[in-house]
C-alpha cells in the first residue's frame, strides 16, 4: 500500500532521480482522476480519458504559469552580437540576470525605447518596391548596374519598360560583382536570355518570387575554383581554403532555381568542403566553377538599422566618467530622472520575429542567466506535479469537465469552481514555501533605518 | 448454466400438451435461443435502467451488481490484434467489445468523425502512453498513433476484452417409436446464470403461445414476466 513500497532505500541513493518522491507524474494524476471521479454513481459519470488527459494537461500548462515554482533557467556568456536565443519550451521570463565574479546575479532591466523592425524597401519614388537604374548594352546580355555592390538572389523576378517589351515574366538566372558594379542576366519562362537590340538605361523593378517585397542584400560571396559535384550532391568542394574567402555558415547558395535547391543553406565548412542542406540539380564535372553565396539576413537573424544602432551605441549606463562614485554624467542635476532608466546593471528586449533576446552592448562578453517558465508540457518527464498541488489538479480537470458538459446543475458548476480556488490557493500558499525562521530573520532588520 | 432439460419439461407441463398441443423439440430449440438472445441483451438495458437508482451495498442484493454477474459469464479476456483485425485466441465470437489494452494502458475508443481533430490536437494527440482506436469494420480495429514502428509493437502488445455471445442451447434427442427421448450426450445447456431458469421457461412460453395460436398461454407468460420485472424494479 505505501508509495515507497516499490522502491527501496539502496534503489534510490543508488539511482539518479533524486527527490522525486516530492512530484506526481501526470498519468497517475490522470488515471487517479478517473479511477476516483469518474463512473457510476460519482460526480462525473462518464468522461473519456481523451477529454480528462486534455484537461488535465491544460491545468498543467496554467498551474506552470503562476503557482508552480519556476525552476528552469539557461546560462549563456553573451556573444559580440549581443543576442541569446529563447530556449525551446520558453513561454515567458521571470528574470534575466548577469552574473559576476562572485557568482551574483544583477538583474537587467526590460527597455521599451527600442526594437528591432523588419526591413521594408522604399523606393525614391514612395513606392513599396525595390528599384534600381541598370544600364543595357546593345548586343550583349550582361545588364550592368554601375557603382553598386548589390548582391541579388537568383529566381528574382524584373520588370522595367524595356524588358517587359521582351516577356513580362523575366528572371534573374545570374549575377556577379566585378569592381563596384553588379552584372546580370535575364531570362524568360520559356528559358531565352534577354539579349537588348540598344544600348539604354531602364528603372528596373525586382520583386521575390513569393510575393514579397524585395529586400536588399549587402553581404554575399563568389567562390572560386569549386567542383566537381554532381546530381544530388550537397557538397561543395574547392581547391584550397583560400577560395572560402568571405563565405560563412548561413549564408545560401545563390544559384537557383537551375543550378541549386532554391534557399540551399550552409550548413558548415569543413577544411575545403562547404557542405550544404539541399542538393545540386545540375552537375559541374570541373573544378574551376564560380559558386555565388548570399546573406539573406530575414531569413537567418534579421538586424535592422535601428538594431544596429542600439547595439553599436554606448548605452546609458556606461556613460559615466569613473571620476567618482555616481553613474550618472548630470550629478546634482536629476530631477524629472527616470527610475526605469537609473539602473547600471544593463538592458534587454525580446524581438518576438526572429525569437531572440536582445542586450545592451555592456553585457557583452558576461554571463546571463535567463530564469524562464514553461507550460510543462514539453517532454513526458516534465509532465509531473508537485504533490502540495495534486488537489489543485484533480479539482481543475472535475470543474473544466463539469463545466464545459450540458445539462450538469450550475450549483454543482458553482461548487467545483470554488473547491478550484480554495485548491489552487493552498497549493500556491504551500508552494511559496514560507517558514517561520526564515521570516523572522528577513523581519530582524526592521528597526535599521537605512534599507535597500 | 441452465438445465435445458429441465427448462423443456416445465414448459411442456405449462403448455399442458393435451389441451394446448405439442411443442416438439425443434420448436423448443428455437425458442430457446430466440428467448436466451433476448434475455442476454436485456442486460445491458437493465444495467442502464438500474444505474439511475441508488445502489445497495448488500452482499447480493445490489441489482446492478447482480447483473454484472450474469454478465460475467461471457467475459473473456484473450483477445488478440492482428494488423487491424480482432479476434479470439480460442476462437470465441466478439459480441461486444471491451476494454483494448496496450502495454498496461487503456486504448480508448472514439468515433471516426473524432479522429480527424484528436490527430491535430497537440494535447489530445494519440501516443503510446496515451492510443486511442477507432472501430473500422465488425472486426477491424484502427489503433493510433500509426505509424508503421507502433502498428509492430501492437501486434504483439494489444490485448482486449470482450463479450462472447451465448453458445446455442440444443435439447439433444434420439427418436425411439415416433418419440423424442432426451439425449444428454448431443444436449447444450442455457449458458445463462441459473437465476435466468423462471425467465427462460416464461419466454419461451410466450412463444410457443403464438405458435400454437393459444392467446391465453402468451398472456399468462407475459403476465408472469410482467409480475417478475415489477418484483425486481421496485
Amino acid at each position: 500500500m505505501g508509495l515507497l513500497d516499490n522502491t527501496t532505500q539502496q534503489a534510490y541513493y543508488q539511482g539518479n532521480d533524486f527527490g522525486n518522491y516530492q512530484f506526481v507524474s501526470l498519468q497517475d494524476i490522470i488515471n487517479q482522476f478517473i479511477v476516483a471521479y469518474v463512473g457510476e454513481d460519482k460526480i462525473i459519470p462518464k468522461a473519456r480519458r481523451t477529454d480528462v488527459a486534455f484537461h488535465a494537461q491544460r491545468a498543467l500548462a496554467e498551474l506552470s504559469f503562476d503557482t508552480f515554482k519556476s525552476c528552469k533557467a539557461q546560462e549563456i556568456t553573451v556573444p559580440a552580437s549581443l543576442k541569446m536565443t529563447l530556449p525551446q519550451d520558453y513561454v515567458n521570463y521571470t528574470k534575466i540576470s548577469w552574473v559576476d565574479s562572485a557568482g551574483i546575479k544583477h538583474l537587467l532591466y526590460p527597455t521599451s525605447k527600442t526594437s528591432n523592425p523588419k526591413i521594408i524597401p522604399f523606393s525614391t519614388n514612395e513606392n513599396y518596391s525595390y528599384e534600381v537604374v541598370a544600364e543595357l548594352t546593345s548586343g550583349s546580355p550582361n545588364i550592368q548596374i554601375t557603382g553598386s555592390e548589390l548582391w541579388i538572389e537568383h529566381g528574382t523576378k524584373v520588370s522595367g519598360p524595356i524588358i517587359d517589351n521582351f516577356s513580362s515574366n523575366c528572371i534573374i538566372t545570374g549575377s556577379s560583382i566585378v569592381g563596384n558594379d553588379t552584372i546580370f542576366i535575364i531570362q524568360d519562362g520559356g528559358g531565352a536570355t534577354f539579349i537588348p537590340t540598344a544600348t539604354a538605361s531602364d528603372q528596373l523593378t525586382f520583386s521575390s518570387t513569393d510575393g514579397s517585397i524585395y529586400t536588399e542584400y549587402l553581404n554575399g560571396a563568389q567562390v572560386t575554383n569549386t567542383g566537381p559535384w554532381t546530381v544530388g550532391d550537397n557538397v561543395i568542394p574547392v581547391a584550397s581554403t583560400s577560395d572560402l574567402n568571405g563565405i560563412e555558415v548561413g549564408m545560401f547558395v545563390n544559384e537557383g532555381p537551375l543550378n541549386w535547391t532554391p534557399d540551399t543553406r550552409v550548413v558548415a565548412i569543413n577544411g575545403t568542403d562547404i557542405l550544404v542542406d539541399k542538393t545540386a540539380i545540375v552537375s559541374n564535372p570541373t573544378s574551376t566553377a564560380t559558386v555565388k553565396f548570399i546573406s539573406k539576413p530575414e531569413k537567418v537573424d534579421e538586424s535592422s538599422i535601428t538594431w544596429s544602432n542600439y547595439k553599436s551605441s554606448t548605452p546609458s549606463e556606461n556613460q559615466d566618467d569613473y571620476q567618482d562614485d555616481t553613474y550618472w554624467p548630470m550629478d546634482g542635476s536629476r530631477f524629472g530622472l527616470d527610475p526605469q532608466h537609473a539602473q547600471a546593471n544593463g538592458s534587454f528586449y525580446i524581438d518576438c520575429h526572429s525569437g531572440k533576446i536582445h542586450f545592451s552592448s555592456n553585457i557583452s562578453g558576461k554571463t546571463v542567466i535567463l530564469d524562464y517558465i514553461s507550460d510543462s508540457l514539453g517532454t513526458d518527464g516534465e509532465m509531473q506535479v508537485h504533490k502540495f498541488a495534486e488537489e489543485a489538479m484533480y479539482k481543475w480537470i472535475a470543474h473544466a469537465i463539469l463545466a464545459g458538459r450540458a445539462n450538469v446543475p450550475e450549483y454543482q458548476v458553482n461548487r467545483f469552481k470554488k473547491e478550484r480556488f480554495a485548491a489552487i490557493r493552498t497549493a500556491k500558499l504551500r508552494l511559496s514555501n514560507l517558514k517561520i525562521e526564515e521570516l523572522t530573520q528577513i523581519l530582524r532588520g526592521k528597526s535599521k533605518q537605512i534599507k535597500h | 448454466m441452465v438445465n435445458i432439460d429441465t427448462i423443456y419439461q416445465r414448459v411442456l407441463a405449462l403448455a399442458n400438451k393435451e389441451q394446448r398441443g405439442y411443442i416438439t423439440p425443434q420448436e423448443f430449440n428455437l425458442f430457446a435461443n430466440q428467448a436466451q438472445m433476448d434475455i442476454f441483451e436485456q442486460y445491458f438495458y437493465d444495467i442502464k435502467q438500474f444505474n439511475r437508482i441508488p445502489g445497495d451495498s448488500g452482499e447480493y442484493s445490489d441489482i446492478v451488481h447482480n447483473l454484472n454477474e450474469k454478465i460475467a459469464i461471457f467475459e473473456r479476456r484473450d483477445g488478440l490484434w492482428t494488423g487491424g483485425i480482432i479476434s479470439s485466441l480460442s476462437g470465441d465470437d466478439i459480441y461486444r467489445l471491451g476494454t483494448m489494452v496496450y502495454n498496461g494502458r487503456e486504448i480508448e475508443e472514439v468515433q471516426q468523425n473524432e479522429i480527424l481533430y484528436i490527430n491535430q490536437s497537440p494535447l489530445t494527440k494519440p501516443s503510446l502512453a496515451r492510443p486511442v482506436y477507432v472501430r473500422r469494420g465488425e472486426n477491424q480495429v484502427a489503433i493510433f498513433p500509426n505509424a508503421t514502428s507502433d502498428v509492430a509493437l501492437y501486434n504483439t502488445g494489444v490485448s482486449f476484452t470482450f463479450l462472447t455471445t451465448p453458445a446455442v442451447a440444443r435439447w439433444g434427442y434420439v427418436v425411439v417409436n415416433e418419440k423424442a427421448m432426451y439425449d444428454p450426450t448431443s444436449t447444450s445447456d442455457f449458458e445463462l446464470h441459473g437465476s435466468e431458469q423462471g425467465e427462460l421457461t416464461n419466454r419461451i412460453l410466450a412463444l410457443a403461445g403464438i405458435t400454437l395460436k393459444q392467446q391465453g398461454l402468451t398472456q399468462i407468460a407475459a403476465q408472469m414476466e410482467q409480475a417478475r420485472v415489477q418484483q425486481e424494479k421496485q
